[in-house]
């Protein structure tokens, strides 16, 4: 006979057991919609045929923005927070690499809020879909980006840049060594080890909508964002949380994109009461040559997690 | 006294109740389907509920809600897009497809797939759910049944990342890696061995295995391109012509992001890393003890020099795995959450930390030649912190010193392993 003591352990230990076992099969697809045989069969049909220049043609249509304007107008405006900003912190180093890195602590760039104008600095404002790009553009977008580090910091928080330019990942420090790892999902992976002075060339090849995270895994408090995208009409708030994107093509529907590294919303997206949806997307149409000034853009407390 | 046990009586009786329920219609009875990739998705929209409750006005709630609404309704047609490309594209765990442009061999992948089955004439089939399934899973999300349990987990196919290449940084393996893998396994991991296999049969799985990787990037590919758009459901009741219409716009997008993943696999070859033929020491004692001892002593200096190799930083000095005290993650565990939420953690696997290897050991999971540790050092370990060394260490010999002080380690007395000091004088 099982003291009363042992059956109740086997038993919790029994349905824990059988809990494990969902997990491990769980995991289920039970949930997911069925394949609607016609519609397979419909698409299986073309992926043996066509040609590319098709391909080209049918992508294109599902993917670029109507055009309709032919001038180009603006943005502008500046994040401020509402409210009393969270003090500025530090981030443990457990005295690694003194005094190079400051044993004290290295500033959180998570959120980082101007004290006097209460600008909120590094929040990502990047158009997703454009119909054609301003010429004045295409020279920027060849001329290599620098991501650096010093005193054990990356020196840009939030870079955006355009697919294929050049990104030169570099260590300007005298003496301690870093490594930059970068894992954009479905594009090239890099993880070069660089000694002081060191630098490598890298290139993303694809565009993303979510900035990719570049760490040292040496140092683990380093975290910056590098974000690629298919068109240079980005920019990134400064110290007085103000941005301009200039020559921004006129007369289409415009996704505007809003992201901060701290924001509340899915995967970092910005999300304003009344000017963006839940996705932190702001939907407008510039005016023939229009500049619009989206003003100071107020964000409580809630809008950061 | 039972009533003190009531609520444990109660969790019980649930627990069994729900694990009886789900456990039927588990495990691999009919059709096998491939299970949707929901990472870095709340498939409760969780997220959206707190945002209402705490938006402040009932306005701002309101439209929150509305916003909602939209967004289930939009990601239940994504999931349904999502699911008739890739099986239009790749067909099921039981009928693999491949489009003819994507290089994979069919007669390969049909003898992987579908349930296990050995024919008179001694032919099997069904090898990948034979071997890799209960680990690798069906849909090769590294979540199979017995995945919970190990550590690592075993791959997760689906990002088209892959640990242990002799390709460049951020390529893909060679077919010969896989098969290395395949063969040998990764030793100190689950990844257990199938040397005993026969040729055709490995060539098999490997196909396999690249056929889950491509099928894997092209649906994080779809879900990427559906993210930002206003999705339309392919309408059943439209007349053929318009359905094929939309059919063949999306067939086109589908073919050219799995096409773009199969390029890759194959512009690996291109890349392979050539150990230096040239300054190449002896390995052994024996094949020149003072020869050797000195490339040993230069590699030791190159892997505790922070102006180059660093190697210590991680592994330590005494390479016990001990040098930085942090924390550090794969990419595939890196992504997760710190804490799993329990409605999530029903379909994903708890983050699993990383250790630097104790080179003390002497087991190497990339394979234990020269010429692997070689190609480990070059190009890192990839998708985890362990970088590629290969555009610091440029002088020839360099890499093979280091190669011969990582292999001499195992060996090294017991008494000089002391657990890393932060002793290491760093120069300003
Ligand atoms: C007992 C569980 C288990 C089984 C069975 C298993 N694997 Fe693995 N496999 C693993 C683990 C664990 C890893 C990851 C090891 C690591 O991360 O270092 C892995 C990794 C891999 C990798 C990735 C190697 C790399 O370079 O990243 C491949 C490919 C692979 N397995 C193929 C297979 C194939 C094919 C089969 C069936 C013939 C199979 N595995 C069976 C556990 C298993
Ligand atoms: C940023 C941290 C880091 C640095 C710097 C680093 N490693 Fe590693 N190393 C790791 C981690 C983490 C692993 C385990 C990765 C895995 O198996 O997933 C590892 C694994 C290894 C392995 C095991 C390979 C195998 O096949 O199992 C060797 C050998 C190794 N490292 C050598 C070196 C050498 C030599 C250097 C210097 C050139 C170095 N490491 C620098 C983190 C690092």
């Amino acid at each position: 006979m099982m003291t009363n003591a042992r059956r109740d352990w086997a038993l919790t230990a029994g349905a824990v057991l059988c809990m494990a076992l969902v997990v491990g099969c769980g995991r289920s697809s039970s949930d997911q919609p069925l394949a609607q045989a016609n519609v397979v069969d419909a698409v299986r049909k073309e992926l043996g045929s066509s040609s590319t220049a098709e391909a080209e043609a049918a992508s294109g249509a599902t993917t670029a923005a109507t055009p309709t304007g032919t001038g180009w107008g603006s943005l502008t405006g500046s994040f401020v927070f509402e409210g009393t900003p969270p003090a500025p912190k530090l981030l443990p180093t457990g005295g690694k690499d003194a005094p190079t890195c400051n044993p004290n602590g290295i500033q959180d760039e998570s959120l980082v809020v101007d004290p006097q104008s209460k600008g909120i600095k590094n929040v990502l404002v990047f158009v997703r879909k454009v119909s054609r790009t301003h010429e004045s553009l295409a020279q920027a977008a060849s001329e290599p980006a620098v991501f650096d580090q010093k005193n054990c910091m990356f020196l840009t928080h939030v870079l955006p840049v355009v697919v294929k330019q050049p990104v030169v990942l570099k260590n300007s420090e005298a003496g301690v060594g870093h490594n930059t790892q970068i894992s954009p999902p479905a594009d090239t992976a890099v993880n070069p080890l660089l000694p002081p002075g060191g630098q490598q060339d890298y290139a993303f090849g694809r565009p993303q909508n979510v900035p990719v995270p570049a760490t040292c895994s040496i140092h683990p408090w380093m975290k910056a964002y590098i974000i690629p995208r298919d068109n240079p009409y980005f920019a990134v708030s400064d110290a007085s949380g103000k941005f301009s994107i200039a020559n921004i093509p006129d007369g289409e529907d415009l996704e505007i994109q809003l992201w901060h590294e701290s924001a509340s919303g899915a995967r970092g997206a910005l999300v304003v009461s009344g000017l963006t949806d839940g996705k932190g997307i702001i939907k407008r149409k510039l005016g023939e040559n229009e500049a619009v000034d989206l003003g100071v853009i107020q964000l409580p407390a809630s809008a950061f997690k | 006294m039972s009533n003190l046990h009531a609520p444990r009586n109660l969790f019980r009786a649930l627990a069994f109740l729900a694990c009886g329920a789900a456990l039927v219609g588990c495990g691999q009875s009919d059709a096998a389907r491939f299970r949707l990739n929901m990472d870095g998705r709340d498939p409760t929209f969780a997220s959206y509920e707190v945002q209402a409750d705490e938006a402040k006005t009932s306005e701002e709630s309101k439209q929150f809600r509305e916003d909602r609404k939209v967004a289930i309704a939009n990601e239940k047609v994504r999931q349904q897009l999502v699911v008739d490309l890739l099986t239009a594209g790749f067909g099921t765990p039981d009928e693999p497809f491949a489009p003819s442009d994507l290089g994979l061999d069919i007669a390969r992948l049909r003898r992987a797939a579908g349930p296990v089955a050995s024919y008179q004439s001694g032919q099997q089939h069904g090898l990948y759910r034979k071997h890799c399934a209960h680990c690798h899973g069906i849909s090769g999300d590294g979540a199979g049944p017995t995945a919970l349990f190990l550590n690592p987990y075993p791959r997760d196919y689906r990002p088209g990342v892959f640990k242990f290449t002799s390709t460049g940084p951020g390529m893909k393996p060679t077919r010969a890696d896989l098969e290395r893998t395949i063969r040998e396994g990764l030793a100190g991991t689950a990844m257990p061995s199938f040397a005993t296999l026969p040729q055709f049969e490995v060539d098999a799985l490997i196909e396999y295995v690249i056929y889950l990787s491509i099928r894997g990037e092209t649906e994080t590919l779809l879900n990427a391109a559906f993210e930002g758009e206003e999705l339309e459901p392919i309408d059943l009741k439209a007349d053929a012509a318009k359905q094929q219409e939309q059919a063949t716009a999306l067939a086109e997008r589908l073919k050219s992001e799995a096409a773009d993943r199969a390029s890759l696999w194959t512009a690996a070859v291109d890349t392979i890393v050539v150990p230096n033929q040239e300054a190449i020491p002896p390995f052994l004692p024996a094949e020149g003890t003072a020869e050797w001892q000195a490339s040993v002593e230069r590699g030791r200096v190159l892997f505790r020099d922070s102006k180059t190799a660093n190697c210590i930083k991680c592994h330590g000095l005494t390479a016990l795995g001990d040098g930085g005290g942090e924390e550090l993650f794969d990419d595939w565990n890196k992504a997760k959450p710190a804490n799993t939420k329990p409605e999530i953690a029903l379909w994903e696997l708890p983050k699993q930390e990383l250790r630097p290897r104790n080179l003390r050991l002497g087991i190497y999971r990339g394979g234990r030649r020269p010429a692997d540790l070689y190609r480990r050092i070059h190009v890192g370990i990839k998708g985890t912190p362990m970088p590629a060394a290969g555009n610091v260490l440029t002088q020839p010999g360099q890499i093979w010193d280091i190669v011969n002080y990582v292999l001499s380690l195992p060996y090294e007395a017991s008494g000089e392993a002391k657990p890393t000091q932060p002793s290491v004088a760093q120069a300003p």
